[in-house]
Formats: structure tokens, C-alpha cells, sequence
């Protein structure tokens, strides 16, 4: 891919705590490439440094070390801001966020609250009923923030940072909080914006079905490190099929197979074979029933998202 | 202007004005009460001197804690919703901080006026014998207007690092306490040149001096602490500095 077509890129960007001497990586040696016009889903358990590398993104922390490149403009150099403030939020003015949780002004209406970002943004007001119209929050733009629920402050903080069209939108577990239905309307309105706004998404979660409903390509970030990047569809053909095999006598089964140099594991009341031919399941079948061996049982499995997720990060799914 | 007018509409339904506002009427009310009570040979002569140092009393009283509920309820509303980590992608950060101070001084010199309006007036209203003290009238105002800034900065820059808001109340009242009792020791007294509450009245033009044996009360005038003024203004400009490196440092 031209390397110009990324929205974002980091290169070894790190940010590490503590004093010198005892300083504790948070984020260590990312390079992230977030491909134009796509969801990235960045993925990782809770404290493994997804908000900390969001945040880094917008200039919100300094990172310790590394580049950053947004929109094509080096944004952080040598872990030193590359611009100054100005040019900092020229590039920040086209980009939305909504970071952990919304910011909103309670004693204010969800109208007033939008005003509020169209001065600083210095974007035309009319756009405040597009982008409640976006996030279905017309019957709600007149009443205080802080009566409303979380799902409907996050919607408005959705809204904040759709004002001005930004090129790029980064949302930090946009769904936290929020009820199933509200997941569900907050997630097609996320997979919309794409096509219809010509935007590039980075949407963080820990949750891995999530992000395998919403993206199209995939980082997975665990104790700092970035540990897999790629397109979702990369991701789901690190799941190989194998053979599961269950006999009357498994560790009978096991050595007959061992002498036949058929390769196998075993795994709990199961044999595993890596994926095999047709051919080669007739002879293994064939070795066991000559010896006397009831097979009862035999299915191909695959690995589940959830399992190379596991195996990538050593976490449950359930972060 | 766009960052200003942006901070008005943030406060709109704060009622930060109705703050200064109310601190004011109590001020003239009660000074006004006590200027209609005063048996006219106890001040006789002396009035603007006697309404000099009540204002810069009460001031001493009521200002600090009014400094940490204004600074309290402008930060946070930033606090509560969390609007820095917002803020900061469309503003320079430096300027969330002036902003507010900028706005805060605005109302300052408004209060600060209207108490330095109040003392012709009620010079007029009560028809005084004394001369109008311009210079001390002046000296009055400045003093009113630069430590109420300089503990606005201070209370600013702890409301906007505290997560929680009760301790930069707390000293508010704190500094009320001090502003109460201070009255009680001389203002020549070292140890309170070095609390910045007690400025209203080391600021003052006016002292007085009780002779228990009569009873009677004597205003004399006292010449401007410059010295100690300018190490006040010097502390003013360090916690400026001080308060702003943090809020800039600090991790959104």
C-alpha cells in the first residue's frame, strides 16, 4: 500500500511513566497504518494502552518517543512536537474525536453544547441539524445534557465530532455504556459514516465481536505492544481447520498413530491433527479401525477469532 | 474574541455575575446599616476613613471565599463533563487558562468599581463632613482589584488541577478566617504580610486605633506598604506561572 494512502502512521511510538531508572513502557514501539477510507478497529484488553495511543494521536499527551503522521503531515517528531500549536490544530481541525467518555456541558442543551464546538471549530451552525439528524437526536437538542442518558450523551459526543466533516474520526470505546440496542444503533451508525461522509474511522474496544462487526482492518495492542495488523479478513484466516478425532481408547489411538508417523496431539478427550487431506483422514481412520479402535467421533474444527484473539494476547475474550 | 465570546456561552446559566453581585449588596447593605447606626461624633470628620477600612474589613472577609466559589463554578463545568481532553484539540491549551482568568478579571473590575462607587455615594447619601480622599479612594480601588486577582489566580490554577473541588473551597474559607481574625492583630504584624488573604487590609490606607479607656476609636492615615506590596505582586506572578505549568502539564 502507498505509504501516502495511510490517515494515520506511527513509527516506534512510545510512551513510558515513571522516572528514570523505573520508567514502565505504556505504549511501546507502536507503528500503526490506518489505511484511508477504512474502519480500523483497534483492539486490546482493558490497560493495554489503546486510550493512551488515541490520545497521543490528537496531541493530547506527549509521547516519550517515535513519529506520528496524520493526514499526511508529521504531526510528532523524535517524540517532539513537529508543529507548532497553531499547525497542530490546523490538522486536529479535521479530525473528530470522542475520547473515553463524552465531554459535554450539562447545565447546557444538546444545541447549545454543539454551538459551543461550531465556534471552535469555526463551522457554520447549520450544520448542527445534519449532524443531530445523523445521530437521531433531533426531539433531544433542547434538553440539558445533564438529563440525559449515557447513550444519548454519546451519541451527542458522536455528534461533536462529526461537526466540520472531519477527514478522520477517532472514537475510543464508543459503545461503553451503552444498552444492546444502543451498541447495535451506535455500530451501523459507525459503519455508515464511512461511505457516506467519506471518512476514516479508528474506533478502539476491547470487545473482539464488536470490533469483528465494525472493521475492516484490524490492530491488536496488548501490554503496550501492537501484536497483529492487518485487514480483518487477514486476521480470520489465522483460524486453520483441524481434524478433532475422538476414539474408545485415545492413548492407544495416539501411539498407533505415532507408529503409523501420522502427526497428532492430544487435547483433553480429543486427538488433534493439523488440516489433512481426505486421503490422509482415510488412512488414519484405516490404522485405528485395523487395530480395533472404535472411533467415536470426528468433526473439523476451526479456530474462532475469539481463540486467535486468546492466543495472541494469553487473555479471555471477555477483557 | 471567538475564545471569549465561546467562555460566555459556556457560563450562560452559571449566574457567576449573581455571585459578585450578591457579595456586593451584603456589603453595602451591611455597610450602609452600620454607617446609619454610627452615633455621628464617632466618626465626625472621619467617615470616608471609617467606610475605607469597613470595605477593606469585609472585603478581607468575604472575598476569598467568593474568589473560590466564581473560580470553582467557571472550572468545573470543564471538570464535570470533561471537556478538556475536547477542548484541547480545538484551542491552545494556555489559552483555556486565560481565557477564564481574563473573564474573571473582567467581573473583578466590575465589583471592584461598584465598591469604589459606593464609598462617594454613601458619602453623598449620609452627607459626611470629610473631604472626599481621592488618593486614599484610589488606593483603595487598586488594592481591591490586584489582591483579588492575585487569589483568583491562585483559587483558577487549584480548581482547574483538583479533581474535586472541595479543597480549593476549603482554602477559600480558609483565607475567610484568616481575612476575620487578622483584623484582631496589627497589620504591621510580619507573619501576616506573608498570608495573601490579609492584603485587603495591609493595602489599606487606613488603620485605626481603639482606646479601651474611652472608648472611642481613631482613624489615622498610613503610608502605602510598597515593599511588601511588591513581593505580594511578585507572589501573584509566581503562582501565575506556577498554576499555569501544571494546568499545562497536567494529562488530559
Amino acid at each position: 500500500m502507498n505509504k501516502n494512502s495511510f490517515v494515520i502512521q506511527t513509527t516506534n511510538l512510545t510512551k513510558a511513566y515513571g522516572k528514570s531508572g523505573q520508567t514502565k513502557d505504556v505504549v511501546n514501539k507502536v507503528n500503526l497504518a490506518v489505511p484511508q477510507g477504512c474502519i480500523y478497529g483497534f483492539l486490546g484488553p482493558n490497560g493495554a494502552g489503546k486510550s493512551t495511543t488515541m490520545k497521543m494521536l490528537l496531541g493530547l499527551i506527549k509521547p516519550t518517543g517515535g513519529e506520528i503522521s496524520i493526514l499526511g503531515t508529521p504531526f510528532v517528531s523524535q517524540g517532539k512536537t513537529a508543529l507548532n500549536e497553531k499547525s497542530r490544530l490546523t490538522i486536529l481541525k479535521q479530525t473528530g474525536s470522542l475520547i473515553e467518555s463524552p465531554s459535554y456541558y450539562g447545565h447546557l442543551t444538546g444545541r447549545e453544547n454543539l454551538e459551543i464546538i461550531c465556534t471552535l471549530k469555526n463551522v457554520p451552525t447549520k450544520e448542527i441539524s445534519q449532524v443531530l439528524s445523523i445521530v437521531r437526536m433531533e426531539n433531544q437538542q433542547d434538553k440539558k445534557v445533564g438529563h440525559y442518558s449515557l447513550g444519548m450523551k454519546q451519541r451527542l459526543g458522536l455528534a461533536s465530532a462529526l461537526l466540520g466533516h472531519p477527514k478522520l474520526l477517532l472514537l475510543d470505546e464508543p459503545t461503553n455504556g451503552l444498552d444492546p440496542a444502543g451498541i447495535q444503533e451506535m455500530r451501523e451508525l459507525i459503519r455508515s459514516l464511512p461511505e457516506n461522509y467519506h471518512m476514516t474511522i479508528m474506533v478502539s474496544s476491547h470487545l473482539l465481536s464488536e470490533i469483528d462487526q465494525m472493521a475492516d482492518y484490524v490492530g491488536i495492542i496488548n501490554k503496550g505492544q501492537l501484536i497483529f495488523q492487518d485487514s480483518l479478513l487477514r486476521l480470520h484466516t489465522h483460524s486453520k481447520k483441524q481434524l478433532r478425532l475422538r476414539t474408545g481408547n485415545n492413548n492407544r489411538a495416539l501411539c498407533v498413530l505415532n507408529e503409523n508417523k501420522i502427526n497428532c496431539t492430544m487435547d483433553k478427550d480429543f486427538l488433534l491433527f493439523p488440516e489433512t487431506s481426505d486421503d490422509e483422514t482415510a488412512r488414519l481412520i484405516s490404522a485405528l479401525v485395523q487395530e480395533g479402535i472404535s472411533v467415536l467421533r470426528i468433526e473439523e474444527y476451526q479456530k474462532s477469532l475469539e481463540d486467535i484473539f486468546l492466543s495472541l494476547t494469553g487473555k479471555q475474550v471477555s477483557l | 474574541m471567538r475564545l471569549f465570546f465561546t467562555e460566555i456561552k459556556k457560563i450562560r446559566h452559571r449566574y457567576i455575575w449573581l455571585v459578585y453581585g450578591a457579595v456586593f449588596m451584603v456589603i453595602s447593605l451591611w455597610i450602609g446599616w452600620s454607617m446609619s447606626r454610627m452615633d455621628s461624633y464617632e466618626i465626625t470628620g472621619q467617615e470616608y476613613f471609617y467606610l475605607l477600612i469597613s470595605l477593606s474589613l469585609m472585603n478581607s472577609i468575604f472575598l476569598p471565599i467568593t474568589l473560590a466559589c466564581a473560580a470553582s463554578r467557571l472550572c468545573d463545568i470543564e471538570l464535570k463533563g470533561n471537556t478538556f481532553k475536547l477542548l484541547c484539540t480545538m484551542q491552545p491549551r494556555h489559552s483555556i487558562y486565560h481565557i477564564k482568568l481574563f473573564l474573571n478579571s473582567l467581573y473583578l473590575l466590575a465589583f471592584s468599581l461598584a465598591e469604589t462607587t459606593l464609598i462617594p455615594l454613601l458619602g453623598h447619601y449620609f452627607k459626611v463632613s470629610q473631604p472626599l480622599p481621592t488618593l486614599h479612594i484610589y488606593i483603595f480601588f487598586f488594592t481591591t482589584y490586584v489582591v483579588s486577582l492575585v487569589l483568583y489566580i491562585l483559587q483558577q490554577s487549584l480548581s482547574l488541577v483538583s479533581g474535586n473541588q472541595l479543597f480549593p473551597l476549603f482554602l477559600g474559607v480558609g483565607g475567610t478566617f484568616i481575612g476575620i481574625f487578622s483584623a484582631f492583630f496589627p497589620s504591621q504584624a510580619f507573619f501576616f504580610r506573608l498570608l495573601p488573604w490579609d492584603y485587603y487590609l495591609i493595602g489599606c490606607p487606613i488603620n485605626m486605633y481603639y482606646e479601651s479607656a474611652t472608648r472611642e476609636v481613631t482613624y489615622y492615615e498610613i503610608p502605602f506598604p510598597k515593599v511588601a506590596f511588591l513581593g505580594f505582586l511578585l507572589f501573584g506572578i509566581f503562582i501565575y506561572f506556577f498554576g499555569k505549568n501544571i494546568f499545562m502539564k497536567k494529562e488530559v
